[in-house]
């Protein structure tokens, strides 16, 4: 994905990598002192996952957001093709009432002996 | 009359076969189905955001209770969506939103209509005013409905190519929201990431420790312990589908989006509706125009 930083993205692999080591350290063990000391490890590891994820989540959102500038650019393209029909049916119209027009002068010279 | 009704025909054929070779789909259910659809994923990101921040917090809470320290920081407190991103997310579903209005304003039927209403108040002038054009009612029908078919296909074929043209956009901004939100386990750096880590490796192993804190002979203790963890169980696994869902249906919009802009295999029988959907507005106005005064020379 563009615009992430690698860095950050390896820490949260290797974050990842931690959590799945202890799980299977926990799985492995039946002495609750150590099951209990393996939990307290993985609470701490929790509170660096949230940071790190945070920030990447922080990066992919601006991401997100130069991406939405390309869709942005297609509304132009919309309301000009909208304009385009309404400017056909504007000037429809307008004949229709240019012609009306017409017939009004063409009746009123008619009614003063011009016609 | 004959006339007229051969150059009604003819002109009816041949835009009908010009119609017909238009290749846009009929969108404007699919625009309509979009933006509802972006509606959705905007209210499901947001309800999510909330939990996930809730969560974070709260374990956040708990690890600096537990903790010696006697510093308090901003920074013991992350947030899984911070403000600025929510902000961002925000932002990006106003302009998919606004997009799929603009798409929807574009082949709205309605635009169509007004210029056939246009073009029939143009016959009605031509055959009433000092001109006394004289032209059949089925013609100026014929006149009407095709002039809306062909403003309706032109404005579907140009949404249709801008939809095509913008499909790569939109569909990087999906599917970068699915990739941020994520959708199932060990992918580092997501959100699904973040509200998992926070249940199985701290709400779960909590609640481990109090279990493991306690005498074997505690029953009842026991048994509110596991009460505790089964719930939490169960609300974790919740929080994660909802999560995996929000994913696919980013996903999904982008995969709609796609579909729409290359049209769908039902494309003929779209257009064969439609084709008799004209037929059925001809015959309508075709009886309109019989009925009514001042409508030209009716046989």
């Amino acid at each position: 994905m563009s615009g992430e930083n690698p860095d950050l993205l390896a820490t949260a692999a290797a974050l990842d990598a931690a959590r799945t080591a202890l799980e299977q350290a926990k799985d492995a063990t039946e002495d609750p002192a150590c099951y209990t000391a393996l939990n307290d490890q993985l609470m701490a590891l929790q509170q660096r996952v949230a940071k790190v994820d945070s920030l990447i989540f922080a990066e992919r959102s601006q991401a997100i957001s130069d991406a939405a500038a390309g869709v942005e650019a297609a509304q132009g393209q919309l309301a000009d093709a909208l304009q385009n029909i309404q400017n056909l049916n504007r000037t429809i119209s307008t004949v229709t009432a240019f012609l009306g027009l017409v017939d009004k002068v063409i009746a009123t010279a008619g009614a003063v002996g011009l016609g | 009359m004959a006339l007229f009704r051969i150059i009604g025909l003819g002109v009816a054929a041949g835009l009908l076969l010009s119609a017909c070779g238009t290749p846009g789909p009929i969108i404007t259910a699919d625009a309509g189905a979009l933006r509802t659809g972006i509606a959705a994923a905007r209210q499901q990101s947001e309800d999510q955001f909330t939990a996930a921040n809730t969560l974070i917090r709260q374990r956040s809470v708990e690890w600096k209770v537990a903790q010696p320290t006697q510093i308090l920081r901003q920074g013991d407190f992350p947030a899984a969506v911070p403000a600025q991103a929510a902000q961002q997310w925000s932002a990006a579903f106003d302009v998919l939103d606004s997009y799929a209005a603009a798409l929807q304003s574009l082949v709205d039927p309605k635009n169509a209509a007004a210029t056939g209403d246009a073009i029939g108040a143009l016959g009605q002038e031509l055959n009433t005013g000092t001109l006394k054009a004289g032209l059949p009612g089925p013609v100026v029908a014929v006149f009407q409905t095709f002039g809306e078919a062909l403003v309706q296909a032109r404005a579907e074929k140009e949404a249709t190519a801008v939809m095509r043209s913008t499909d790569a956009a939109f569909n990087q901004v999906v599917g970068q929201m699915a990739i941020a939100i994520g959708r199932r386990s060990h992918e580092p750096g997501s959100l699904y990431d973040s509200v998992e880590t926070a249940w199985n490796a701290s709400v779960l192993p909590q609640i481990e420790n109090q279990y493991a804190a306690l005498s074997p002979g505690d029953g009842s203790g026991r048994r509110q312990v596991l009460t505790a963890y089964l719930q939490a169980m169960d609300a974790r696994d919740a929080q994660l589908a909802q999560l995996g869902q929000l994913s696919q249906a980013l996903l999904a919009l982008g995969q709609a989006h796609s579909a729409a802009a290359r049209g769908k295999p039902g494309d003929a029988m779209f257009w064969i509706q439609r084709v008799g959907g004209w037929a059925d507005s001809i015959r309508t106005r075709a009886a309109a125009a019989a009925g009514a005064p001042n409508q030209g020379t009716n046989p």
